[in-house]
């Protein structure tokens, strides 16, 4: 079980990396609002990848 | 003995005023006191792009007597003003007008002040305590499994992915504010990744490994759900519209 949350934080850590190169391409595309959205899973998944790894009760 | 002290302490304290004054006033020069010497801008922005010049020499002239509040005025003020001055200017330092140069340059002149600002170490006011030798030898670090040398290096290749697409933005408003976001993101994911695989975090690690994965899913559960919803509206939306 532990491999696994592990597994889903670094895929959450890729998946960050992903969501932010979307919401670049769609600075360029002058799609404000999904440039929004998409920074804003980056950053969720970015936060949810490090509750995973360092839990608040390990820090 | 003390007159020669005073007698090198004299010198030592100029050469220090020189280092926090210069940068800074360089900086100022190329970034603010251009704009605000156009013939459109406003007399507010000149007014507190004066206080800003006059907070950075208040700052540096105080690093010696009192370094809290010159740190506060040097630094915080300075940059507040300065920042203000920019908001009071407007078009002058819209990035449509900005001269790619004279930009480089007051970056460079930035990074200098910053620099300048952070080589004063704080001393301790009382004889320093020197710390117990150690009586057992030091442990040599132990090798990065391959395992973190590799998702350190997909790491740094996806975060790099964004700072790549930036410069294929062509509006210039647009570019910027994608360097920065970029930037940003990509500073974030490796400082994180290199946390994580750092072997100073071995303590955490082996905290962590007490916390059952349940209990970490629960801890990250917030976030996740977040996480989940968003990702629900945005296939919503992607599938209605």
């Amino acid at each position: 079980m532990g491999r696994w949350v592990d597994l889903l934080a670094v895929s959450l850590l890729l998946g960050a990396a992903l969501a932010f190169s979307l919401g670049v391409r769609s600075l360029d595309r002058e799609e404000d609002r999904f440039a929004l959205y998409w920074l804003l899973v980056g950053a969720l998944s970015l936060k949810g990848s490090i509750d995973l790894i360092r839990p608040r009760r390990a820090r | 003995m003390a007159g020669s002290d005073v007698v090198q302490k004299a010198p030592a304290d100029a050469g220090r005023l020189f280092d926090l004054l210069v940068p800074g006033l360089y900086a100022w020069g190329v970034t603010v006191a251009w704009p605000v010497s156009s013939r459109f801008a406003s007399l507010a922005s000149r007014i507190v792009a004066l206080v800003a010049v006059v907070a950075l020499v208040a700052g540096s002239v105080l690093r010696a007597s009192s370094p809290a509040l010159a740190r506060i005025i040097g630094i915080w003020v300075f940059l507040a003003s300065c920042v203000a001055a920019w908001s009071l200017v407007g078009s002058p330092v819209m990035p449509s007008h900005l001269d790619p140069v004279q930009g480089l340059l007051g970056a460079v002149g930035w990074a200098l002040f910053a620099v300048g600002w952070a080589g004063q170490k704080r001393i301790p006011p009382g004889p320093v305590e020197l710390a117990p030798v150690a009586t057992q030898p030091a442990v040599p670090r132990k090798r990065q499994p391959r395992r973190s040398v590799f998702v350190l290096t997909v790491v740094a290749i996806a975060a790099a992915i964004p700072m790549a697409l930036a410069w294929w933005v062509e509006s210039v408003e647009r570019a910027l504010l994608a360097h920065a976001v970029s930037l940003a993101a990509a500073i974030a994911l490796i400082t994180f990744a290199a946390d994580v695989f750092d072997p100073r975090s071995r303590q955490i690690e082996r905290a962590v490994a007490l916390v059952r994965p349940e209990k970490r899913l629960l801890d990250a559960a917030p976030v996740l759900v977040a996480l989940l919803a968003l990702t629900l509206a945005g296939a919503a939306y992607y599938l209605l519209r």
